[in-house]
């Protein structure tokens, strides 16, 4: 009677494993669709939120992060402010491990345009530093992508802004 | 300037703010470092809203003082957020009455905003998963006591 | 089990990034790459998935990355579609993996083949792990192989704690080899390793990958000095490997020195339950009740709802009957019954069908511990919340839908405006000023073909022309005689000869300036042109707005149907989750109710004794008398 019973657990509790299987594999497979669903959105958002004729994106990398800690980035757009951003510590590290933060996607007409951006932090002797950089550029049909780098300038242990341009390819 | 991060939630759901997903923010905080909301996921956050002009925030914080250091170890994290335009009184009352927990200023009041905070002071607890549980409006003595049982209720999930 | 590994395996393929950025490679590919790195590192993996597979190409450093997030979001399957691809594409060429890497995708793979029971294949892999110089990977492998292997691992002669000396695995690998040692019988040498293991903890060692590996937690990964906690972790090492010595002491009979180890063990160990096990067993044998009792109690008081502690209650009862306490046994069983009592109500209100929203907060005791013990209903319950999660991100996939709709039906309607306002009036436009240009280069050409076209002149010079002209009509028209005053002739001859002269002096000027204005108007009609070019482009919009306004259809289609799939799995395994737990309640109370007549059954006994003995004290006592 006992091994019946025990038996009959332990047959139960296979079949419980035998059925869980099968819903991981329904858990996954939802999870693929989701997946796939959101890429599309965003896709289909580059398209026709972001088209290339007006697209402008700007993003923010760090080369080893030596000679500077930063604090925040602010963007100015012909000398409008169009965006603002404060770096964690979390998001610091992150940067100085070759992360790149996209900082700012948005829409802009063709033409003569300015781009500054502003750098504040703290500098290599732990002084408060604040840099902007200036960058002119015409926006004609293919997407605008910027990135600023924070680059280490060992010859005078300065950092160092530049706003490098990423070409379609 | 806007230095802020709003949750996306909030503007879907727009409503009551408890059982939602406490809006995202990044804030400078007294010490000069960005804190932000979405990294402290795991803790239990106490975000206490107030100002400098107002009577029982000021009589609150050495309560929150206490809550913010018996709970610390526990994985419990006190925040209070300035909503000041200007934060010269709220330094200076700072520099004389020392808390043990980080200050942020949110200058422009998008956070405050966000919150919803009509009330000073308010007090919004925030669960390990991002999620407001609760909300206090105003301070009478006492209230420490509420917040307490919330964080222990808490803790305890 | 699985969520061990990937910690470590991201924190790696993250490490080599900054060889990356030295290398000069500025391709879109690598900008996707730490586009990603930030995602992740911001504790996002389905951003960071996300843009890992935009990316125009990918690599086995990408692919490896990839195969890791997956994991991260509990995809494992596909993980390990794309390590098993990595792994058996060539071993040459660039797209090779580096060996550290290389390594750390067989481990992980080999474990996930290990973890869904597929030994042989698990020990396919591992067999191709090559450890490096460097040694890295050496515990993991290690381990891996003791646990495929098992019960034959491989024993050295002695602990290798030199070799594994960096190894966070160090302490499972040996104590492992002991166990193995004491199961065949050398429970001398298992000790005795045992022993020289606890020494090697008490050295401070290199806590962070030790608390990575074991904690597991996610979040771990980003604090700038890397771990937390590692006291925790290295509380409960000590504390296993005390258990096993006991066990083996146990095992020698030796029942004094298991005692030692136990009597201090702490209560709020995470392997109390087990120690406490343990030492009752020893205390029955060694007939230690006052200690055993405590112990006893100690099982209820820390183990609610558990088999352990009903018959703990039991066993209080039952001891003190056997030391011929019999009062106090009655006592004891009758706590026992109402102990049974309050347990059998507690499940009876705690054990109710459970809704989503409690599974997140708001279990109650009996249902969290069930939970918690229970493998299947554990894997129930985060497969029912990771639904939730998905469920939750609904609104805003619908946001951005609607969104997206909202924008193509503008533009669509931008469209319409175009082509039927816009462009046609602009390109009629374009016709006429075409056609006027045509027209006025016709005249200019064919004036150009008479010396001294009238309509090319014009001011001063045009109205002595004129006059010239009408001059020399009037002349030609007067009779023959008339013309005699060849005089007047003459006249106006020289005059005629004189305005040619002036007119070929500036005819060159007066050209030029003619063929600077013919090209202004031309490069104008140009522009014109282009513009027109560029409506007309933007107006070839439609089709491709069309097809992605029926695709968003689509689109939401899907979406509303994936929603409907979502729930019905959640709802589907919540039924099983109640299903289950109701399986359990119920076997815990008919386990609850045979030990509640156990227990009458027993205390039934103790007051035949009790009355017995009574009787015989009695007939004893008038005997005397």
């Amino acid at each position: 009677m006992r091994t019946l019973f025990l038996t009959g657990i332990l047959w139960l509790s296979m079949l419980a494993n035998a059925n869980t299987v099968p819903a991981a594999d329904q858990l996954e497979q939802l999870k693929q669709q989701v997946i796939e669903l959101n890429r599309e959105l965003f896709l289909l958002e580059e398209e026709l939120l972001f088209p290339p004729q007006t697209q402008l994106a700007v993003f923010v990398s760090v080369d080893s992060g030596q000679f500077f800690q930063l604090d925040s980035v602010e963007l100015l757009l012909n000398h409008k402010p169009i965006n603002a951003h404060l770096y964690t510590t979390q998001q610091w590290s992150a940067l100085k491990r070759g992360a790149i933060h996209p900082l700012y996607k948005g829409n802009i007409k063709a033409g003569e345009h300015q781009l500054t951006a502003v750098f504040v932090g703290k500098g290599p002797d732990n002084r408060d530093y604040r840099r902007a950089v200036s960058y002119p550029f015409t926006k004609a049909e293919d997407a605008v992508l910027l990135e600023l780098q924070i680059n280490d300038r060992s010859s005078d242990y300065q950092p160092d802004f530049v706003v490098q341009p990423w070409s379609n390819d | 300037m806007k230095f802020c991060i709003i949750g996306l939630l909030l503007a879907l759901w727009g409503a009551p703010l408890a059982a939602a997903s406490a809006p995202d923010f990044t804030l400078k905080a007294l010490d000069g470092t960005n804190l932000r909301l979405a990294e402290q996921r795991g803790d239990i956050m106490l975000i206490n809203f107030w100002a400098s002009w107002c009577g029982p925030c000021i009589q609150e914080m050495p309560a929150l003082d206490k809550l913010a250091q018996k709970y610390r170890m526990l994985g419990v994290q006190v925040w209070g957020v300035n909503v000041e335009n200007d934060s010269a009184a709220a330094k200076a009352y700072l520099a004389k009455v020392q808390v043990g927990f980080p200050v942020l200023f949110d200058v422009d009041n998008s956070v405050s905003e966000a919150y919803q905070v009509a009330a000073m002071p308010t007090t919004v607890i925030v669960d390990k998963n991002g999620s407001v549980r609760s909300v206090h409006r105003g301070y009478q003595p006492g209230y420490e006591k509420k917040y307490e049982n919330d964080i222990k209720g808490l803790l305890r999930e | 089990m699985v969520k061990r590994l990937k910690p470590l395996l991201l924190l790696t393929l993250m490490l080599p990034l900054p060889w990356v950025a030295a290398s000069a490679q500025t391709t879109l590919s690598d900008k996707h790459y730490r586009l990603a790195a930030w995602s992740f590192y911001l504790q996002q993996p389905e951003q960071a998935l996300e843009r890992l597979q935009l990316a125009p190409e990918q690599d086995a450093r990408t692919q490896l990355l990839e195969a890791g997030l997956y994991l991260q979001l509990g995809m494992p399957q596909r993980a390990a579609y794309l390590l098993q691809q990595l792994l058996t594409a060539g071993n040459e060429g660039a797209s090779a993996l580096p060996l550290a890497l290389r390594n750390a995708a067989l481990l992980q793979f080999a474990r996930y083949q290990l973890e869904t029971g597929n030994k042989p294949q698990a020990q396919h892999y591992l067999a191709q792990v090559n450890i490096g110089i460097d040694q890295q990977w050496l515990g993991e492998q290690q381990l891996l192989s003791q646990l495929v292997k098992w019960p034959d691992i491989a024993l050295p002669e002695t602990p290798q704690f030199a070799l594994l000396a960096r190894q966070s695995e160090m302490p499972y690998i040996v104590s492992n080899q002991a166990l193995v040692l004491a199961k065949s019988g050398q429970t001398d040498l298992a000790l005795h390793w045992l022993a020289q293991l606890q020494n090697q903890l008490a050295v401070p060692q290199q806590q962070g990958f030790w608390s990575l590996l074991f904690s597991g937690q996610w979040r771990l990964l980003t604090k700038p000095d890397g771990f937390v906690y590692p006291a925790q972790e290295q509380t409960a090492l000590q504390d296993y490997l005390a258990l096993l010595q006991a066990q083996l002491h146990i095992e020698r009979q030796e029942l004094a020195a298991a005692d030692a180890i136990l009597a201090n063990f702490a209560a709020d160990s995470v392997l109390s339950d087990t120690a406490l096990q343990l030492y009752s067993h020893i205390l029955t044998q060694q007939r230690h009740i006052p200690a055993l009792l405590a112990v006893l109690q100690q099982q209820i008081k820390q183990q609610p709802f558990s088999l352990t502690a009903w018959q703990a209650a039991s066993r209080i009862g039952e001891q003190l009957e056997r030391a011929a306490q019999l009062h106090d046994a009655l006592g004891a069983y009758h706590w026992a019954e109402q102990y049974y009592q309050q347990q059998t109500e507690l499940i009876n209100q705690q054990a109710r069908p459970l809704q989503v929203s409690q599974l997140q907060h708001g279990l109650a005791p009996w249902q969290q511990l069930q939970l918690a013990n229970d493998n299947n209903l554990y894997r129930l319950q985060q497969d029912i919340l990771a639904l939730q999660y998905q469920l939750a991100n609904a609104p805003e996939r619908q946001q951005r839908l609607a969104r997206l709709t909202e924008v193509t039906t503008f533009k669509l309607v931008q469209q319409q405006d175009l082509l039927s306002t816009q462009l046609p009036q602009l390109t009629a436009r374009a016709q006429t000023l075409t056609q006027q240009f045509n027209a006025v280069q016709q005249q200019i050409a064919t004036a150009e073909q008479q010396p001294m076209a009238l309509s090319l002149w014009q001011g001063e010079a045009y109205q002595q022309l004129s006059r010239l002209e009408n001059a020399e009509q009037r002349f030609s028209r007067l009779p023959a005689d008339a013309q005699q005053g060849a005089d007047y002739a003459k006249r106006l001859a020289r005059l005629r000869g004189l305005l040619h002269w002036q007119y070929s002096d500036t005819a060159a000027e007066r050209r030029w300036q003619r063929q600077q204005q013919l090209t202004a108007t031309d490069a104008k009609l140009a522009t014109l042109q282009q513009q027109l070019h560029t409506l007309n482009r933007q107006g070839n919009q439609s089709p491709r707005l069309t097809a992605v306004r029926q695709r968003l259809a689509v689109l939401n289609e899907q979406q509303q149907q994936l929603n409907l799939a979502l729930l019905s799995q959640q709802q589907q395994l919540l039924a099983r989750l109640n299903q289950q737990l109701q399986q359990l309640r119920q076997q815990q109370l008919a386990s609850l109710t045979q030990l509640q007549r156990h227990n009458k059954e027993a205390m039934a006994r103790v007051m035949e004794r009790v009355l017995l003995l009574a009787d015989s004290d009695s007939a004893k006592m008038a005997e005397g008398q």
